[in-house]
């Protein structure tokens, strides 16, 4: 029997206890497998594997369609964040306004967010669509294009095609955000600046993108990981295709287990993912301590 | 005078402009979701669609109810968010107290680990742990989308209570503890009724986040009768020759309404836990 101390003293672990079995079996766990599995050739044949170091990831800087997957990924995050945090700030800086129904139209800017991404993935396949697709019908009627375009099923248009939905649905965060961090600004600022003569822009540049840039350090570095691990969208939409046009580290990793069945190989890519992530990860989190 | 007047008449419509352009754009996917969900076949087939329906009709998701898997989805969704909520907000509060209430070896790194594990990437996660139901047995169940979902939500939840609880003084459970309660007895009947709030936020987070997953339940769910909505939404375009986009459309808008409401709710929460400590300085 323990005693009245002791028991109070183990207490804070017990309580702790279920919260760090779940992390320790259900996201430690794989994490330490995966990447020793990455260090195996074990793939549906093999399932014992043998130990072949670092091989796996020597063979990945050979294969072209991982260095395709790669370029994509650096490609889609650069892009989607960039675009994601130049219309987020924007948007911020118009509901910062004060005029009247700004909270409506700060409701209504919600709904890209707030729509579970999967859904709304099938949802702009649908605008998407070559035959009957709306984006199409506009585009014709406005005379940009002639003929219907497949924009999943094309070469040229498809990562864009993606690219543009991933903006879309990120925009609300960053806005919503950026206009907290906009709202605790002090006017004071802002008059003085304009006693002293400045402009709006100068204003802008001299007063509110200071007063920004921490929270927009936050704001990216966090978008840049969700958007770098980003599976569902591209996989609704185009499967990685056509002809990895649009493959993703995530879905190449995917791919590489449920259907090509290389064990090995597909948690060396995903280990490649982990080491740039936990870069990103070491960033934030001594941000936010 | 009257120049600055109008140059602030012509800056309001600026604005009024930037925020109409921008509500169009993001809600259009979602209003023509709705649109076409209310359309009969051949509005939605046609080479000249209209914005807004002719013939408003209710087929779409009379069939989709009646003629296709939808409803178990459905079910099968309500099932696993509604467990896996359960489960999280229970596990999330003792920790979450313990992580505020005590001073104790190891809470620092607690603390870190908790942030760290969100970040990990949730495809070398699906990989082994795919590898681990199948072990158990639990392949192709809900119990393994809810062990899983649970452990997602753990780190944001606990995080979340922790600072909930820190702003609930400690005076009310000393005197109880003096009073002869233990510390559960005092985290049930007087701490936990104070954090309601903070319960509730951490329970809608929990089920929106099992609610919208799609990796793990595409991973792990193999057949029809054990599918979520996410992807038996995005696995329904396959099954008839014609996309019934109408019927499809129309899934997809039921399955927007929970996840909308609850986070209308939320998201003041979610900004504040995502970016705490940034915006003070």
């Amino acid at each position: 029997m323990l005693s009245q101390r002791q028991r109070s003293k183990l207490l804070p672990y017990i309580y702790l206890l279920p919260c760090l079995i779940l992390i320790a079996a259900i996201l430690l766990y794989p994490v330490l497998v995966g990447i020793y599995t990455s260090l195996l050739d074990r793939d549906m044949y093999t399932m014992e594997g043998v130990f072949v170091g670092l091989r796996n990831f020597r063979r990945l800087a050979d294969e072209p369609v991982f260095l395709l997957a790669l370029g994509n990924t650096l490609w889609w995050t650069g892009t989607v964040v960039a675009g994601q945090y130049v219309l987020g700030l924007m948007l911020a800086l118009l509901l910062n306004e004060d005029v009247r129904g700004r909270f409506v139209f700060r409701a209504l800017i919600l709904v890209p967010w707030v729509v579970p991404l999967a859904v709304a993935a099938v949802a702009w396949k649908w605008i998407y669509a070559e035959y009957y697709g709306i984006l199409n019908h506009i585009l014709r009627s406005l005379g940009i294009i002639r003929h219907n375009v497949a924009w999943l099923a094309n070469h040229e248009t498809a990562m864009w095609s993606v690219i543009a939905v991933g903006i879309w649905k990120g925009i609300p965060f960053v806005a919503i955000v950026l206009l907290a961090a906009l709202q605790s600004i002090p006017r004071e600022e802002y008059e003085a600046a304009m006693i002293d003569g400045a402009g709006n822009l100068q204003s802008f540049i001299h007063i509110t993108l200071p007063n920004l840039r921490g929270i927009s350090f936050i704001v990216i570095v966090l978008t840049t990981i969700w958007n770098f691990n980003q599976f569902d969208l591209t996989h609704i939409l185009t499967r990685g295709g056509p002809g990895n046009a649009t493959q993703l580290l995530s879905t190449y990793t995917y791919q590489l287990f449920f259907s090509a069945f290389q064990f090995s190989f597909a948690a060396a890519v995903a280990v490649v993912m982990l080491v740039v992530l936990m870069c990103l990860t070491v960033i934030y989190v001594r941000r936010i301590i | 005078m009257i120049g600055n007047r109008r140059t602030k008449r012509l800056k309001t419509a600026g604005v009024y402009l930037g925020l109409i352009a921008f509500s169009a754009v993001l809600l259009f996917p979602f209003l023509w979701m709705i649109s076409t969900s209310l359309k009969p076949d051949h509005e939605v087939f046609t080479q000249v669609p209209r914005w807004i329906p002719q013939e408003p009709t209710l087929d779409n998701y009379r069939n989709l109810l009646t003629r296709t898997s939808y409803p178990t989805y459905f079910r099968n969704s309500i099932l696993v968010s509604v467990i896996t909520t359960l489960a999280a907000v229970v596990i999330a509060s003792f920790a979450g107290y313990s992580l505020s209430r005590f001073r104790f070896r190891g809470r620092r790194g607690v603390g870190i680990l908790i942030l760290v594990v969100q970040m990990f990437p949730a495809v070398l996660l699906v990989i082994p742990l795919f590898t681990l139901m199948q072990q158990l047995g639990l392949l192709n169940t809900h119990l393994s989308l809810i062990i899983a979902y649970g452990t997602f939500a753990l780190p944001f939840s606990t995080w979340m209570l922790k600072g909930y609880f820190d702003t609930i003084p400690t005076a009310l459970e000393e005197s109880a503890l003096i009073d002869g309660c233990t510390r559960t007895q005092a985290l049930r009947q007087i701490v936990l009724p104070l954090a309601a709030p903070g319960l509730v936020t951490v329970a809608l987070f929990s089920f929106v986040l099992a609610w919208q997953e799609y990796l793990f339940a595409l991973a792990f769910t193999r057949t029809e009768p054990m599918r979520t909505l996410t992807v038996g939404l995005a696995l329904m375009q396959g099954q008839h020759g014609r996309i019934s986009w109408g019927e499809i459309m129309a899934g997809a808008f039921i399955a927007c309404i929970p996840a909308v409401l609850i986070f209308t709710f939320l998201q003041r929460y979610l900004v504040q836990g995502f970016t705490q400590g940034a915006v003070k300085g």
